[in-house]
């Protein structure tokens, strides 16, 4: 993503991920309604997108190196 | 956004969260092994197995089940005849002291649909997934309980309406999934409530609201009775129960042939919660995900077996068991269910970091509220 000068992000900005995982999980949610089989593997595939995504960004925190303390912050 | 506006969605976002956290964490964890809860109860309880039957076999006349059934109750009634969607070999059998009792101190029976055998009874209320069930669903304390709960649930959805608008204010600093691990304990456990907040937000809202919906349910029975019911009975208003029962059979057959399309999921009985105190009501149904949860119920006038009346059930019933399977996750598979379980334990995730950030908050209170970010206002540095 290309980086915004910090404070400036539009709204559109900010809720474009939130937004597209909100309309795959409202899809996931009616894809199994609707039918079996492929619908359900559908509905699965939409509905882990959200997890998925939680999970790679807690990865990238990690890996970007554990807490390090630092003078005077609070905790 | 305005920095009042701000404030006044910040307040409503801490009271109505705070009000039923504590609520919703004992809901996501009762709920975690109710996902479950067809699995464990078949790890956990031993049940008589259907006979293995060829494809096609006919069922069982249900006439030589009902008389099996009430020869082991005598001068006791049946109240539901069940075709369960999770054990397509069996039918249940819903046993009272009156034809009006409440349903919840019914004896189940199970029989084989195929060669009508009995099978078992099991003892459905002192399992462990039932108890958890009822703390799930009203806290042990009726429609009180139940409707509490709802509230709750509303609390619930109004928190998380108020944490999508203050959302955007929040993060017009960061990127989004931003987890500022190497930062304080605070900023970092801020971001892991947006970022696991903002991907749950759809399926929270959902999985909550449905719950709210189901907490209605015995609410919306008692108008459906009043409004739909009523009127397809009119006629019967002042008859008297029937002193002799037409053959059930010959019902649920008649109302195959009413709605050739559909198959019976229930037969509820005269007086019964679910019908009038002349009929038998077969609630048909259909046989997708979708259509299996709408309903059609058949009136057949139980002293001769005749078609009373049959229509599609009002929006508001239609409302309630549409949001049903949302709520349970049951309806596509184990994989959904796995899905299901680990949403909500991101659920808990965001509860628990909210309440904390809460409690870190209050204890500084006498320093200046962390202020999101405003366009032209100061900026405060006591979160990032």
């Amino acid at each position: 993503m290309k980086r915004l000068p910090v404070g400036t992000r539009p709204l559109r900005v900010i809720f474009a991920v939130p937004a597209a995982l909100g309309v795959l999980t409202a899809a996931g949610l009616m894809s199994a309604l609707l039918g079996d089989d492929l619908w359900d593997a559908l509905s699965w595939l939409m509905l882990a997108a959200p997890i998925a995504v939680a999970v790679w960004y807690l990865c990238a925190a990690f890996k970007k190196g554990p807490r390090t303390t630092r003078p005077g912050e609070l905790s | 956004m305005h920095v009042k506006t701000i404030r006044r969605w910040s307040w409503i976002h801490k009271w109505t969260s705070l009000i039923c956290t504590a609520f919703l964490l004992m809901l996501c964890v009762t709920g975690l092994p109710l996902i479950f809860k067809d699995e464990l109860d078949d790890l956990l309880y031993a049940q008589a197995e259907p006979a293995q039957v060829s494809p096609g076999t006919p069922p069982a006349n249900l006439d030589t089940i009902v008389a099996d059934a009430l020869a082991r109750y005598p001068g006791e009634f049946i109240q539901f005849i069940v075709w369960p969607l999770d054990e397509p070999d069996i039918v249940r059998l819903a046993i009272a002291k009156a034809p009006d009792a409440n349903p919840e101190n019914n004896k189940v029976l199970r029989f084989d649909l195929h060669t009508g055998k009995f099978l078992d009874e099991p003892d459905y209320d002192s399992r462990v997934t039932h108890v958890l069930l009822e703390l799930h669903t009203d806290l042990f304390a009726g429609l009180p309980g139940k409707l509490f709960l709802g509230l709750m649930g509303l609390l619930f959805v109004v928190a998380i309406v108020s944490g999508v608008i203050l959302y955007g204010p929040w993060m017009r600093k960061l990127d989004f999934g931003t987890v500022r691990w190497d930062r304080t304990r605070l900023a970092r456990w801020l971001d892991l409530h947006n970022l696991l907040g903002a991907v749950t937000i759809l399926w929270a809202f959902t999985v909550g609201f449905t719950g709210v919906i189901n907490t209605w349910a015995d609410l919306v029975l008692k108008i459906w009775q009043i409004d739909q019911l009523a009127d397809m009975t009119a006629a019967y208003k002042n008859a008297t129960p029937p002193a002799t029962m037409a053959s059930v059979q010959v019902a649920v057959d008649t109302s195959r042939k009413a709605s050739p399309e559909m198959v019976p999921l229930f037969v509820a009985y005269p007086a019964s919660p679910f019908s009038s105190k002349s009929h038998y009501a077969v609630f048909m149904r259909g046989e997708t995900p979708l259509t299996s949860r709408l309903l059609k119920p058949v009136l057949i006038d139980a002293s001769n077996g005749t078609l009373t009346d049959s229509r599609h059930l009002p929006w508001y019933v239609t409302a309630l068991l549409v949001s049903q399977p949302l709520h349970f996750g049951d309806y596509g598979g184990m994989p959904l269910k796995i899905i299901w379980a680990l949403l909500d334990v991101l659920t808990i995730v965001v509860l628990v970091t909210g309440l904390y950030l809460w409690v870190k908050r209050a204890r500084r209170s006498t320093a200046p509220a962390p202020a999101p970010y405003v366009p032209g206002a100061k900026q405060s540095s006591t979160v990032s």
